[in-house]
């Protein structure tokens, strides 16, 4: 067989890609189409009084303005079962259906016309006026609320402990108590939000930013009280999500609702500021993590308390006190989660949700105890290795941390490190070394793949799922390639439409162990049916011809078996940072990070390290520079652009060195594969925190660390 | 946006009674700034008056100095040699200005008039004097890390965003305006206004005149310039705080200083007091710190500002040492 | 400013009035007349708002009271910041902007255009809106949608593009002001014989991920490498960093780079 699984070969959509032929949400071009532009409210809470679109409905080319005076009343039918990726209790925003204002941002009318520029333009002639309402705009811990039944039951409870944290921290010889926070951010994928909605009669075609077009039609089937067979929803790229196109957002509703009113297909593209306010974010917590160690540094207690922000209108909630109760062995761990209902849009999954901030704490107190316990941090990690996953109490699946930490801090040269805090120097520049564990959990979900083969000897691969950057495309066809014994130019794997066969949600880094092993099933089906036709020597393509087959069809699904109940599965990693702090200036510069990491097996070295130097590159962003900078007084981002929401730019990332341990997890599934696109940001936030202390001896426990923490530190 | 008719002229006073016919006319040149601010509907002009047809390109030398017509591209006087080696504040503060793409479409003079990044003013659907007089200022106790520590007032805490005036100041460079009516000359220096209580008001200028050339002088102090500019990011950004400073030393003496700071101000900030602890002062480590304390007098910031003021203090005597050659 | 400074003859009679209206709007409203001073005020405004402003600065050093603020407006300041939700809050929620009418004020200039636009070297006749940038134009007439749209603010580089041999943002241009320039997109970039060396090098390194923000980075890098400035990685870094990758390809993007400038040398 020819080994194509595991080969760093070059992306199948690249041509597509740097041509430009790629065609996203907002390039389809159905016949007569008419552009929108959403009216927001500027007030926090409150009522619309009065909405005067006189003047906009006189501009040129406009189509039509609707509001909840105006609009259809949709039904909004509860779904059988919430999917995962939706706050599991609450109402979602129903859209232009009454006066009420949740928050800054919230659509509150639609202009439609021939052009967006008629459209945009109109858009500023709606005059609101408001009934404004005292809003709650301000994160304290005391307003926590423990989450409700329904996230305990999806796994996420306010509450849990093994042993006795307390009394074990009480008694501990050597204690670390601290509290740090994170902003809240904003994917800020580089392709906005954009929906286009056609109707023909009662069937709707939506071409939509998507990471999951399946969960789209079951939920505008839902509003529309629809039938989902009458829904199409089409996404055959993504342009970056990370997170924001899980849901599917109230403007998903309000193009389907805008092309109904005005019989015409409408595009709703959202401007970059409305990217802060029309769909999620990563919601702002606030953490304390009290850690209990013996004197050999063996843990006795890990206490992580988290209070987040949601949404008056959803709860949202996130794993962030996962890590605590998973990364090391601890016999007593007590967490604690909470949520502060505020006059905010609804936060979202974002990048390692919440795992990515709980491991933040985490890390950033473990580095604190090194220090208290006069241990190397690297030393600390391993004298508390967690050989089982204590919290479900299983073997892991398969964990190869240690060689992360020894692969990376061999390359990184950890060895190099001065104990003493403000010990390096270089010229006036301080020099720092930091580093950090990371873990986010393994999950596989049901799959079906649809693979046909052509008597001219080609393949196609079809299933509804989506590529937003990490190479779905190339990897399946890999697989497929592999698995049927074909030159990869022989297979086409197509994706992103719900005419496709059933898919699951493209994030928690879960495609490949779903979708891949789906497309090794399918292929495996297929294959077998073509040698039961006969020998092959000649090709399959020969051989059909020689039965007069056009095509041959398999159908396959994966899904998870019983491994769940005998093993824990987890991605590991190990990231080493170097920092250079001026310490007149107090900004920090990264020159260097080293990540390995235990992925199990890697079908594609060449974008999987793509997806680790970015996960690293957002790392530094997150770690830097990224904060909505919210006004308490009006409850908004004031700073929602790309010019003052500051992302890592390319002079901000220098020397990235990404290793994969060797691994293949079979016992997690066939394919051996892990997760990638999480593991990949956890575990660089802290490690940079950790190398800023060791670089200027003060500690930032609130991110992103910016000159005004350190100038003249 | 909202909808503006568009217009070419090719002639200052054919530019001036554009003007006069359409108050609520605006100017276009590069448009970098012009277009954000559309796109946001901070501004609303009735007619965009395209003036890149006017004679205002190129850059000339002579014996005196060098003249940068007002519509020459960022990236065009950057890449000029004389520039680089007279002025080299002036490159450096420009190599260190938005983006290649936008250096490439920003003219000079439009840089001059770029408006201001605070949060409340680019964000039209909130309080701001300066976008609507009257309106109210709400950065005073908002999101206000990027705003002005001198030259504020009750009205307006906002920073002049730009780097190239900064350069410009401690050059000495002159400004040529036309007018329908002719021609006067005002220092760089004198273009920014303070907010004061109207802080809408942001030059000098009239109504209907335009910025035709920037002159500068050469000179010893020229020679020996520099800008430090310093951001969260590494590029990319405007400055939290930059340093621009021209020394002449001869005999080991400070015979002339001049010294400018940015994203300190409500316009481009000079500073006198620097100056005068640098005359006729050996530059010298000491020296530098002790003027460097005095780039703070005066400065008023807010609890999101604070930071600015041992950021400035740092910037300046990091820069002045670059120009006593110690760094 | 002062007034001093100006020639004789200058701006003739235009400012003197407005001085004269501000003068005359000042004692109006000491004499307590509000309504009348905010007429005058306004005109004078109209004419020449620094003239306003240098009355009212004169005026403010003599008196000892708050200066008066332009367009008669009261002055008001935000509430101060609000412990928690506080009821001050609706003060700042209530203001409304001023807004427009949406009335034309374009004094017969035109609002619309039949424009011709040479793109990858052919001609395109089309019809635009005053307000249309030339990346809305490429994308939402043109059909051109390689060329995308991250920002609309110039702040992302996802819409560069060459104009007359010149990498910009296509959303800061205006594409009437396109007009007479020669435009190169990432449609135009490839030849007959395949692909521009630097899309090539994009594949092989895997200098992106979702490829959103990936045309716009190739033809930055194309301008870059004929300015000259791919010399070194840091400076290759520097002058890319005005096209940002939320995927974060950079170090892959600074590679490609490398490969195609140093193959060029």
């Amino acid at each position: 067989m020819n080994a194509i699984i595991g080969q760093p070969v070059s992306r199948v959509d690249g041509p597509a890609k740097v041509t430009g032929q790629a065609v996203y949400a907002a390039e389809f071009r159905p016949h007569n189409l008419a552009y929108a532009a959403l009216v927001t409210s500027s007030i926090p809470r409150g009522r619309i009084s009065t909405i005067d679109s006189m003047a906009a409905e006189q501009e040129p080319g406009v189509l039509a303005v609707i509001t909840h005076e105006t609009a259809e009343r949709l039904p909004y039918n509860e779904p059988k079962q919430r999917p995962v990726v939706d706050p599991q209790s609450g109402d979602q925003l129903r859209v232009l259906q009454s006066p009420e204002i949740m928050f800054v941002g919230q659509p509150i009318a639609v202009i439609v016309a021939d052009t967006q520029q008629q459209a945009d333009g109109a858009a500023r002639l709606v005059r609101v006026t408001y009934m404004v309402e005292e809003p709650t705009t301000v994160i304290e811990i005391s307003d926590g609320k423990p989450t409700s039944d329904a996230w305990a039951k999806a796994g996420r409870p306010a509450h849990t402990e093994r042993g006795d944290a307390d009394k074990a921290f009480g008694l501990a010889s050597v204690k670390i108590d601290i509290n740090c926070s994170h902003a809240r951010e904003h994917h800020n994928a580089m392709e906005p939000h954009a929906t286009i909605a056609e109707w023909d009669g009662d069937h709707l075609t939506l071409y939509d930013k998507s990471q999951w077009v399946d969960n789209v039609r079951i939920a505008i089937a839902n509003i529309f009280g629809m039938p989902e067979s009458n829904i199409r929803v089409i996404s055959p790229f993504v342009g970056g999500a990370f997170g924001s196109a899980l849901r599917t957002w109230p403007h998903v509703a309000i193009a389907a609702l805008a092309a109904r009113h005005v019989h015409r297909p409408v595009r709703v593209e959202l401007t970059r500021r409305q990217c802060y306010t029309a769909i999620g974010f990563r919601p702002r917590t606030l953490q304390r993590v009290a850690l209990g160690a013996e004197r050999d540094g063996a843990l006795t207690a890990i206490i992580h308390e988290a209070t987040a922000q949601t949404s008056t209108y959803e709860e949202y909630a996130e794993t962030t006190v996962e890590p605590a109760q998973t990364t090391y062995t601890c016999p007593n761990v007590r967490t604690r989660y909470r949520l502060v209902e505020m006059n905010t849009n609804t936060p979202c999954p974002m990048r390692a949700p919440g795992v990515v901030t709980g491991t933040l704490a985490l890390e950033m107190a473990m580095d604190e105890l090194a220090e208290a316990l006069g241990l190397d941090p690297l030393e600390l990690r391993l004298r508390n290795y967690a050989e089982r996953d204590e919290a479900a109490n299983l073997p892991w699946s398969s964990k190869e941390l240690r060689a992360c930490y020894e692969i990376a801090s061999e390359r990184f040269g950890w060895h190099r490190r001065s104990r003493q805090p403000r010990s390096m120097r270089d010229g006036r520049w301080l020099i720092g070394y930091g580093m950090a564990t990371a873990i986010y959990h393994g999950d596989r979900s049901a799959c079906t793949i649809h693979a046909t083969m052509f008597a001219n000897g080609s393949v196609v691969i079809r299933t509804a799922a989506s590529d937003m950057g990490p190479g779905t495309y190339t990897s399946m066809t890999q697989i497929a390639a592999e698995t049927l014994g074909l030159p990869m130019e022989s297979v086409d794997f197509e994706l992103g439409d719900t005419e496709m066969p059933k898919a699951p949600v493209h994030g928690g880094s879960i495609t490949m162990a779903s979708v891949g092993n789906a497309v090794q099933a399918a292929c495996e089906l297929l294959r077998g049916k073509l040698h039961a036709l006969g020998t092959t020597t000649d090709g399959y393509a020969a051989l059909m011809r020689s039965y007069g087959l056009d095509r041959i069809d398999a159908e396959a699904e994966s899904k998870p078996g019983d491994e769940s109940n005998k093993y824990a599965t987890a991605a590991f990693g190990a990231v080493f940072v170097e920092v250079r702090v001026d310490p007149g200036f107090g900004a920090v510069r990264v020159p260097r990070v080293v990540g390995a990491y235990d992925a199990g097996r890697v079908i594609n070295p060449k974008i999987a390290r793509s997806q680790c130097i970015g996960g690293i590159v957002g790392g530094i962003g997150m770690a830097l520079h990224e904060t909505a900078e919210w006004d308490e007084r009006l409850g908004r981002v004031m700073n929602a652009n790309f010019a003052e929401y500051l992302i890592p730019v390319n002079a901000d990332v220098v020397d990235l060195d990404v290793q994969f341990v060797p691994g293949n997890d079979t016992a997690f599934n066939p394919l051996g594969v892990k997760g990638l696109a999480e593991i990949a940001l956890c575990g660089v936030a802290p490690a940079i925190a950790n190398a800023v202390y060791h670089a200027t001896g003060t500690r930032v426990r609130d991110l992103p660390i910016r000159p005004e923490a350190l100038v003249g530190s | 946006m909202l909808p503006f008719a568009y217009t070419t002229v090719s002639g200052t006073t054919n530019a001036a009674a554009l003007l006069a016919q359409a108050p609520e006319a605006m100017f276009i040149a590069g448009g970098t700034d012009m277009l954000q601010l559309l796109q946001e509907s901070v501004i609303a002009p009735s007619v965009l008056i395209d003036i890149n047809g006017l004679p205002f390109h190129g850059i000339t030398e002579s014996d005196e100095g060098v003249r940068i017509g007002a519509l020459t591209r960022l990236a065009d006087i950057m890449a000029n040699e004389t520039i680089k080696r007279q002025f080299p504040v002036l490159g450096r503060a420009l190599q260190e200005t938005a983006s290649p793409q936008v250096r490439n479409m920003a003219t000079a003079g439009g840089n001059l008039l770029q408006r201001t990044r605070c949060l409340y003013f680019r964000d039209a659907t909130v309080p701001c004097n300066k976008r609507e007089p009257g309106a109210g200022c709400s950065a005073q106790d908002g999101q206000n890390r990027m705003n002005a520590i001198f030259g504020g007032s009750p009205d307006c805490i906002a920073a002049y965003p730009g780097d190239m005036a900064n350069a410009l100041i401690v050059l000495d460079a002159e400004l040529e305006i036309r007018s329908g009516n002719g021609e006067r000359r005002i220092k760089v220096e004198d273009l920014h206004r303070e907010p004061g209580n109207t802080p809408h008001i942001e030059t000098c200028l009239r109504p209907e005149e335009i910025i035709a050339a920037i002159r500068l002088p050469f000179s010893a102090h020229a020679r020996n310039s520099h800008y430090l500019k310093l951001r969260d990011r590494a590029s990319f950004e405007w400055a939290l705080v930059s340093a621009a400073v021209a020394v002449e030393i001869t005999d080991g003496t400070v015979r002339a200083a001049r010294v400018a700071a940015g994203g300190v101000g409500t316009r481009p900030w000079r500073l006198p007091d620097v100056e005068r602890m640098l005359l006729d002062r050996p530059l010298n480590e000491a020296v530098a710190l002790t003027a460097a304390e005095a780039s703070i007098r005066g400065a008023d910031a807010r609890p999101g500002t604070q930071f600015k003021l041992p950021l400035l203090r740092h910037a300046i005597e990091r820069a002045l040492l670059m120009a006593g050659g110690l760094q | 400013m002062a007034q001093d400074d100006l020639d004789p003859g200058e701006n003739e009679g235009r400012i003197p009035q407005a001085r004269r209206l501000a003068e005359q709007a000042l004692a109006a409203e000491r004499s307590g007349d509000e309504d009348t001073a905010d007429r005058l005020f306004a005109e004078a405004e109209r004419l020449d708002p620094a003239a306003v402003a240098d009355v009212l600065e004169e005026d403010s050093a003599t008196a000892a009271k708050p200066r008066r603020q332009l367009r008669a407006a009261p002055l008001r300041r935000a509430p101060g910041l609000i412990a928690k939700s506080g009821p001050t809050a609706a003060g700042l929620h209530a203001w409304h902007p001023r807004g427009s009418t949406g009335a034309p004020r374009t004094g017969g200039h035109k609002t619309s255009f039949a424009i011709t636009l040479n793109i990858n070297e052919q001609r395109h006749e089309v019809t635009v809106d005053a307000r249309a940038t030339l990346l809305d134009t490429l994308r939402d007439q043109l059909r051109l949608t390689g060329t995308k749209k991250g920002c609309a603010l110039g702040q992302c580089g996802a819409c560069t593009v060459l104009c007359d041999g010149q990498r910009v943002n296509a959303c800061l241009m205006l594409a009437v002001m396109a007009q007479g320039k020669s435009i190169l997109t990432i449609e135009g970039l490839a030849g007959d014989a395949g692909l521009h060396p630097m899309q090539a090098a994009f594949i092989e390194h895997d200098a992106f991920q979702c490829g959103y923000c990936t045309p716009g980075q190739i033809m930055s890098a194309v301008a870059l490498v004929a300015e000259g400035k791919a010399g070194s990685d840091e400076q290759i870094r520097e002058e890319m960093s005005g096209n940002l990758c939320r995927c974060g390809a950079y170090a892959n993007i600074v590679a490609a780079i490398r490969e195609v400038a140093r193959r060029e040398e």
